[in-house]
């Protein structure tokens, strides 16, 4: 039976339709967090979420973007899906290689459970390798130092934090900027950077 | 679902528990969300409607799976297992709390939903405190009445009793429109 409303004496009434429309209360999540931190459960040999990163000599918090970081190396990797997959399509020509990286704002929010936005990654992903495209990914550690550019001048938003990334095969600047505005992590209020791969 | 999405969804939630077992708040939100509205509801019922008391089983419920984390084995789904541990909360919390788990039948909110729902609500709020247990262990968490009894400590005879009357006075209650799930 469905839980959709239903007038007395419509439908039978089943004892799983019982308190089926209620949820728990919002702030209920952050109350059992800030429990098990309290605890010593949750935040041990982390420190404080880094908003700020890109701060000189910043440690990255491992704060998990789950869902991006899954799909990015988890699931491509874990499961035997291989690195740098081209299907049986042939290589395209004259390729190079390009990092995509996807950046998570305030406004970043996953639509659904974690195993269901990864299979969303991982499709969108596996569906590049059909075509024949070179495509990886892999998961980002937490020890991660970044140092920033002799004379950075103009920092990107504060609240940006780097959840994953993609390394894909394309033509040229412009195909991987169409690739990664294909990408579903935008969707979700995602930023991606495009950067070249230099090889000397 | 698949077997592909199942064993992706495995590996996601293991990915996810050895967050947890990191530290990782991350990980355990994504757990928590996963699992936050079936473990409510299931409390819910466990508590007779008590929204109070179902937070706080729902609470104490996630910090005692944090805490046994690592002892999970993986023999049961980990949804199957929280639920294990709200059951017991939810036990414990009444027996310590005789004098609460005070029905809601006056709940804020509980005249803006649909007059079906709160008829099945009132019949099972209504019923014994150890019918509503059996009902719930047995017909909505598939339960077998050894468990029920050992979690109880009643005889698996008693529990077989309280599910037929409890049963019975559903459908005396509710009429021909009660279905057993």
């Amino acid at each position: 039976m469905s839980n959709d409303e239903k007038p007395n004496g419509d439908a039978p009434l089943e004892l799983g339709d019982l308190y089926a429309d209620r949820e728990p209360p919002a702030d209920l999540e952050d109350r059992v967090a800030a429990d098990l931190v309290a605890a010593g459960r949750l935040g041990r040999g982390v420190a404080h979420p880094a908003r700020r990163p890109w701060a000189a000599g910043a440690r990255w918090a491992e704060r998990a973007r789950w869902p991006s970081r899954l799909a990015a190396g988890l699931i491509l990797f874990g499961l035997g899906w291989g690195v740098g997959s081209r299907g049986d399509a042939p290589a395209p020509e004259a390729e190079s290689r390009f990092m995509l990286l996807l950046w998570e704002g305030a406004d970043f929010s996953v639509a659904g459970p974690p195993a269901t936005v990864a299979a969303e990654y991982t499709s969108w992903a596996r569906s590049l390798a059909a075509t024949g495209m070179t495509i990886s990914g892999d998961e980002l550690g937490p020890d991660r130092v970044l140092v920033p550019p002799e004379g950075l001048a103009g920092a990107p938003p504060d609240e940006l934090e780097l959840g994953g990334y993609f390394i894909v095969g394309a033509r040229g600047v412009d195909e991987a900027r169409a690739v990664a505005e294909s990408h579903p992590h935008r969707r979700s209020g995602g930023w991606i950077e495009v950067a070249p791969i230099v090889v000397r | 679902m698949t077997a592909t999405a199942e064993a992706e969804e495995r590996e996601v939630e293991s990915a996810l528990i050895r967050g947890v077992l990191r530290g990782d708040e991350g990980a355990f939100r994504s757990l928590y969300r996963a699992h936050a509205a079936a473990l409510y509801r299931l409390a819910m019922r466990l508590c007779a409607g008590s929204d109070a008391d179902a937070q706080d089983v729902v609470q104490e419920g996630w910090g005692r799976a944090v805490r046994g984390l690592d002892g999970f084995e993986g023999r049961s789904s980990l949804g199957t297992w929280l639920s294990s541990i709200v059951v017991r909360c939810a036990l414990e919390h009444r027996r310590a709390d005789r004098h609460g788990l005070a029905l809601p039948l006056n709940a804020p909110g509980r005249s803006e939903r649909p007059e079906a729902r709160l008829d099945l609500e009132r019949a099972f709020e209504s019923l014994p405190e150890g019918f509503r247990t059996v009902l719930v262990l047995h017909d909505l968490e598939g339960y077998r009445h050894s468990d029920i009894a050992e979690l109880l400590g009643i005889t698996i005879g008693t529990s077989k009793s309280q599910l037929s009357r409890a049963r019975a006075r559903m459908r005396e209650i509710l009429g021909v429109d009660y279905v057993e799930r």
